[in-house]
């Protein structure tokens, strides 16, 4: 006769009353015997990797871990840096393995929020799994949470709904998506160097009763409490455990900002049970809310979701208009950000037309001048004395044209690496902030690539127009060209002009492609375009001086035959070895149904 | 009975939104689980929510590593949700003697192990020693594939000369993948002690091989050496199907 589960749990606490009889069972009975092994392996988190801390160095899927970032009731959070790609990026853990539907609830939406390209909304890179707990890699943004920045200082009203405003945005857009945020509330708000606001983990929280679900490890949820923080936020429909919506999100939205406006939230109590209690009361909206915005909000915290309002947007035009002092519309700052890390959150790209271009002279010269583009840098906000320890609130963003920017200026993405830093010598407000004006230069530069001399719009970049150039290993980000990549830009034109000394950037060789289902990635483009660049450069046997071909195919995926079809001279030895090499060419399997690719290949030679 | 107020502090805390139902039988140690699993037996529609997911996740957690291809899961979550709350429900058994997860756990792989049995014994004795490892020196290859059968009849003699808690030890490490910590939770010992324990059980049940071996065996004492390194060297990969061979 077998034990039953309580005996086995008990013997595998060590408080079996029996212990000889029992062991001398388990000794037979191989089901019991694992019986107790599955109950005993719930205290294997303390004892193996505890599955919430990752030290520096650890790699998780192709993440280095650098250092831990923050932490939340959802996960810890981490920069880490993308060994594949080169970039930094934040690194989320979450607690605990959440069951089979919530994980692929969390894998759709991880897609859409991949796809969802909003300037005020954190971008998703990936969702892994690793050692049975989920990742999620986003961008890193180097700023603080909207909670940390309110707690800062006092704002002035209208600084605080433009955040909110923008937060908002964030929010509809993720509706119009499709995805509810479930969870919104100032610490899931980021607001950055460049004062852009970004929402982010979105659909993280289970839907329904089991939010606060302690799954195997309850003591990651007692340790940080972050449960109770969560619930202050939560629309009455989600505490009662019913499915949230967009308009739930709505109601946690007019929670958060009356809290901000008011330094009280609507509804008191942070338990369940205190909460289920004052949600049937009405808000409390404390002092210094306009009525007619009282009016927008009270109707935002209906109880009833059908009585808010139908939509996000329909909720933040009504802010607006309340506002009624016309509402100046938010600057858009970021947009220029983005334009700096440029690939970073392009995930499809497809190369500009690749034009070979071995041992060729460097193409002619255009000394059109370049229009004048604007990049963000950091700036001194304020006077700051030599060995002043930088903060973040003495750095402000501006814009500088592009010509004035030099790889010893820092850029916004890489201000995390100043901030603690003492100054070297003294800056005055406004000045750019250098990297030489810091006592702590990174230890190592990086090697990159820049043009050896003015580039006009449209050149082939050949060999010797590139240079490596060593720079602050913080000024080398992802979307700078590295030299062990420089086969995948040779032959490719430049889109913009570019001057002496200028970094070269992927995004001035790489135009964005329309995502398609299926189509390749960035990384699997690059990597056949190089194999084929390698072959075509073998097709020189070539006898004329000068030859020019236009070659255009249709490719199948899948082991289909190409079809090639070179525009002229077909039977010259050139435009054969050409043919015959690109007809080997293997593309990944995954490019169904069919690519197209327009495929001009040039040739040029040098003169004897 | 009144419940300890603590009981109810931790019920708020673990599960909220659970109602306490007075009506508790045992007098276990995790008041937080037993309220709700009072409450579930009540029909408390939050309380059986998160029992559900409870139910998901831990299942998954238990028979995932028994079923290679994920088929049993599912359908041991549904036995496993039956058992539980269908008349006469097994969820008033639960007496808080450790978690409700680990209970659950343990519910959840016996059941499991009911509905896998049939034949899977047999392909772990009939893989046992292919091992590739001392294949490059072929006089060893040939003492191993010519003294196999004695060598495994051996080892299971001498498996049966370990103490009960021994075997159990020995099972629970190399088959199961418990840590030593975790056994040794079990019998109130530190890793180390437990660590201890297993090499020298490991050290007995080689000297007790080797010492049937070379009574069985007409073997030179260099020949019987031998066979006992490539046992040493490859007890590590063969123990789990040795071991698991001598179950009945």
């Amino acid at each position: 006769m077998c034990p039953d589960e309580n005996e086995l749990t008990q013997f595998a606490r060590g408080g079996a009353r029996e212990l000889p009889a029992l062991e001398a069972h388990l000794d037979g009975c191989e089901r019991c015997r694992r019986a107790v092994a599955a109950a005993a392996s719930e205290q294997t988190l303390p004892g193996q990797v505890p599955s919430h801390e990752l030290t520096p160095g650890l790699r998780v899927g192709r993440y280095e871990i650098e250092r831990e970032l923050g932490r939340g009731g959802m996960g810890v959070v981490y920069q880490a840096r993308d060994v594949t790609l080169d970039r930094r990026v934040a690194l989320k853990l979450l607690h605990a393995r959440r069951d089979e539907a919530a994980q692929a609830r969390l894998l759709r939406e991880a897609q859409v929020m991949a796809k969802l390209a909003h300037p005020n909304v954190v971008p998703v890179f990936e969702l892994g799994e690793w050692r049975n707990d989920l990742y999620l890699v986003m961008e890193l943004v180097t700023g603080v949470t909207l909670e940390a920045w309110l707690k800062r200082a006092k704002h002035r009203r209208s600084d605080i709904l433009e955040h909110f405003m923008q937060a908002g945005r964030g929010l509809a857009a993720a509706h119009a998506a499709g995805v509810v945020h479930r969870d919104f509330k100032p610490a899931n708000v980021l607001v950055g160097l460049d004062d852009r606001v970004r929402v982010t983990d979105f659909g993280l929280s289970r839907p329904g009763p089991a939010l606060e679900l302690p799954a195997t490890n309850s003591a990651v949820v007692t340790r940080d409490g972050a449960i109770v923080g969560t619930l202050a936020y939560m629309a009455p429909e989600q505490l009662d455990g019913k499915t949230a919506d967009e308009r739930s999100d709505q109601f946690s939205f007019c929670v958060a900002l009356i809290e901000a406006l008011a330094g009280q939230r609507p509804f008191k109590g942070e338990t369940w049970s205190e909460l289920a209690v004052s949600l049937g009361e009405k808000p409390r909206f404390g002092t210094g809310i306009p009525a007619q915005l009282r009016g927008v909000l009270r109707k935002g915290l209906e109880q009833n979701p059908a009585h808010r309002y139908a939509s996000m947007t329909a909720l933040l035009n009504a802010i607006e208009r309340a506002q009624n002092v016309g509402w100046r519309t938010v600057a858009m700052t970021g947009g220029v950000a983005l334009l700096v890390t440029g690939l970073i959150s392009a995930q499809r790209m497809q190369p500009a037309p690749l034009v070979v271009a071995n041992n060729a002279a460097a193409a002619p010269q255009d000394a059109e001048a370049a229009a004048e583009d604007f990049v963000p840098v950091v700036m001194a906000g304020v006077d700051m004395p030599a060995g002043t320890i930088v903060t973040f609130d003495m750095l402000v963003q501006r814009s500088m044209p592009a010509r004035y920017i030099t790889s010893s200026v820092i850029k916004p993405d890489a201000a995390s690496y100043i901030i603690g830093q003492p100054l070297n010598v003294p800056v005055q407000r406004g000045d750019t902030l250098l990297w030489s004006q810091f006592e702590q230069m990174p230890a190592k530069g990086k090697t990159v690539l820049s043009v050896r001399q003015d580039v006009a719009e449209g050149s082939v970049l050949v060999r010797e127009l590139l240079e490596e150039h060593q720079v602050p290993e913080e000024v080398a980000t992802n979307s700078v060209v590295k030299p062990h990549a420089i086969a995948h830009v040779l032959g490719h034109r430049v889109k913009a002009p570019m001057r002496k000394g200028d970094l070269l950037l992927w995004s001035q060789v790489a135009t964005q492609l329309e995502d398609e289902p299926g189509s390749l990635t960035f990384e699997e483009i690059t990597r056949v375009a190089v194999e084929h660049h390698e072959q075509l450069a073998r097709c020189e046997k070539l006898s004329d001086r000068e030859l020019e071909l236009h070659l255009s195919w249709k490719v199948t995926a899948g082991g289909t035959p190409y079809n090639v079809e070179a525009a002229q001279e077909k039977d010259h030895p050139a435009t054969l070895c050409l043919v015959k090499a690109i007809s080997g060419w293997k593309f990944p399997e995954r490019s169904v149904p069919t690519l197209n690719i327009d495929f001009p290949v040039r040739l040029v030679r040098p003169s004897p | 009975m009144s419940l300890p107020t603590e009981w109810i502090a931790a019920l708020e805390a673990r599960w909220p939104g659970v109602r306490a139902v007075d009506s508790v039988s045992h007098q276990g140690e995790d008041g937080a689980d037993l309220l709700l699993a009072a409450a579930c037996l009540a029909k408390d529609p939050r309380a059986l929510a998160y029992l559900d997911a409870l139910i998901v996740n831990e299942v998954r957690r238990a028979v995932s590593p028994l079923d290679t291809t994920n088929a049993l899961v599912d359908e041991v979550t549904q036995l496993v949700r039956e058992r539980l709350l269908m008349p006469p429900p097994r969820l008033a058994e639960y007496s808080g003697q450790g978690s409700l997860a680990s209970w659950i756990r343990a519910v959840a792989v016996r059941l499991a192990l009911n509905a896998k049995r049939p034949g899977a014994r047999e392909d772990a004795v009939e893989e046992l020693p292919e091992t590739p490892l001392a294949d490059a020196d072929p006089e060893l290859a040939l003492l191993r594939s010519r003294y196999r059968e004695s060598f495994r009849t051996a080892f299971a003699e001498a498996v049966g000369t370990l103490t009960p808690r021994e075997r159990t030890m020995m099972r629970l490490t190399a088959l199961d993948g418990l840590t030593c910590a975790q056994v040794g939770q079990m019998y109130g010992k530190d890793a180390s002690t437990v660590s201890r324990w297993l090499s020298s059980s490991r050290a007995v049940l080689l000297e007790k091989t080797r010492q049937i071996l070379s009574h069985s065996l007409a073997l030179s004492p260099s020949a019987l050496d031998s066979l006992m390194r490539v046992a040493d060297s490859e007890l590590d990969l063969s123990i789990s199907r040795l071991l698991e061979s001598t179950i009945d």
